[in-house]
């Protein structure tokens, strides 16, 4: 069954500034869906105003019914945010256990896993652990999954399994994901959204992202 | 009969079946003349803003299918303790400051009785709230990964806080007893 998740009507300002005013975002199941934007124009806060914790004006909507708090739901939408989220005394095989994963499978596909099962995620390396995250919110069961700046610390071998990963996971829920790798975003999502001075604008090919002045040839 | 909210949980994706989580619970505990089989579980045919006549839901919609009911209880108590869980992760990372400020507050009261029982009450009160601003200053970037369990801050802080000063009143109560 596919499924829908959309965004609109969220008005959000600090200090009297506007940060979002005019925003349509439209995730569906099965696509995944690129956000770009230049630094400090609301991709993060889109994101938590989405998932609920970010407290602002807005519609969201999942199949046509709106939901205030999504995160309440783990069911609905899960979201990696830019920072370490879990706690490092968890080990690897507890964090499997709470995100309902399968650790054979995931040593599998990043086999320098293998022998860490027991290990804190504390002692790993900022990118292994941003590579537990990352998977602990992509395969964990939900419809949407939103990534802030999913590819950060990692290298290219693990950008490009990551990538994998999502263009296959992609086939159970839908993604949302924002990140200043926007080679790597173009390169697997299948619609793109440019956010400018507070607004959505839906981009169709690289002169879009040109015109609307994130990004160069 | 109480409103269908955040208790039930939509127990089967794309599909619009709710369990009422309020009435597993109170299998577990099997209360008097409450019968397992029965409250086990509820289908409700819509979604939110109706009521939850648990009876009268379960012989309007009494799918007979046992296994399935198993499966799902099964289900439901797996997800209770995994949260159970989950809050105790939460708890354990100031757990050690929790007991030395409990053990300090059962100490004075060992030596000077009832006298100073608002001091030591109040004192367990201000040492949660000072919990609660380090906390939230120092570890809000954890929050993200209960709130992608499920559970909200304010769900873990209530379940802490009335677990952590119940065990206090109680620890008090005993020590009042042996003394």
């Amino acid at each position: 069954m596919n499924h829908t998740l959309e965004t609109d009507g969220v008005q959000l300002e600090f200090d009297g500034r506007k940060i979002l005013s005019d925003v349509y975002v439209q995730c569906k199941t099965g696509k995944i869906t690129g956000l770009l934007g230049r630094n400090g124009t609301g991709k993060s806060c889109l994101m938590q105003i989405i998932y609920g914790t970010l407290k602002a004006e807005k519609s969201v909507r999942i199949d046509k019914l709106a939901y205030y708090e999504a995160f309440k739901r783990p069911g609905l939408l899960l979201y990696l945010p830019q920072f370490n989220f879990i706690p490092s005394s968890l080990s690897l095989k507890r964090i499997c256990t709470d995100f309902e994963i399968d650790y054979i499978l995931f040593s599998k596909r990043f086999p320098e896993f293998a022998s860490k099962k027991n290990t804190s995620i504390g002692n790993f390396s900022g990118g292994e652990r941003r590579l537990v995250e990352l998977y602990a919110i992509v395969k964990a069961p939900s419809y949407f999954a939103l990534l802030d700046e999913p590819f950060t610390h990692l290298n290219p071998l693990q950008i490009q399994k990551v990538k994998e990963l999502l263009v296959e996971e992609k086939r159970n829920k839908g993604i949302l994901l924002t990140d200043h790798m926007y080679r790597e975003v173009i390169a697997i999502c299948d619609n793109l959204y440019l956010l400018v001075n507070g607004k959505t604008h839906l981009a169709k090919s690289m002169s879009d992202i040109e015109t609307l002045g994130y990004a160069r040839r | 009969m109480h409103q269908i909210n955040d208790w039930h949980l939509n127990i089967v994706p794309g599909v619009q079946h709710l369990i009422c989580v309020r009435c597993v619970l109170m299998t577990w505990y099997k209360k008097p003349g409450f019968q397992a089989q029965e409250a086990s579980m509820h289908f409700h045919a819509s979604f939110l803003r109706q009521l939850c006549d648990c009876g009268k839901v379960y012989k309007n919609n009494n799918i007979g299918c046992s296994f399935i009911q198993v499966v799902m209880n099964i289900f439901s108590r797996m997800k209770f303790l995994k949260t159970i869980r989950i809050i105790g992760t939460f708890y354990k990372s100031f757990l050690l400051a929790s007991v030395l400020v409990t053990a300090c507050c059962l100490g004075l009261f060992w030596q000077y009785g009832f006298s100073i029982f608002a001091v030591i009450f109040w004192l367990k009160a201000a040492t949660l709230a000072v919990t609660f601003y380090f906390i939230n200053k120092y570890k809000s970037k954890e929050y993200y990964y209960y709130q992608n369990l499920g559970l909200s801050k304010a769900l873990l802080w209530g379940t802490i806080i009335a677990f952590d000063f119940s065990l206090f009143i109680l620890l008090i109560i005993q020590l009042y007893k042996f003394k």
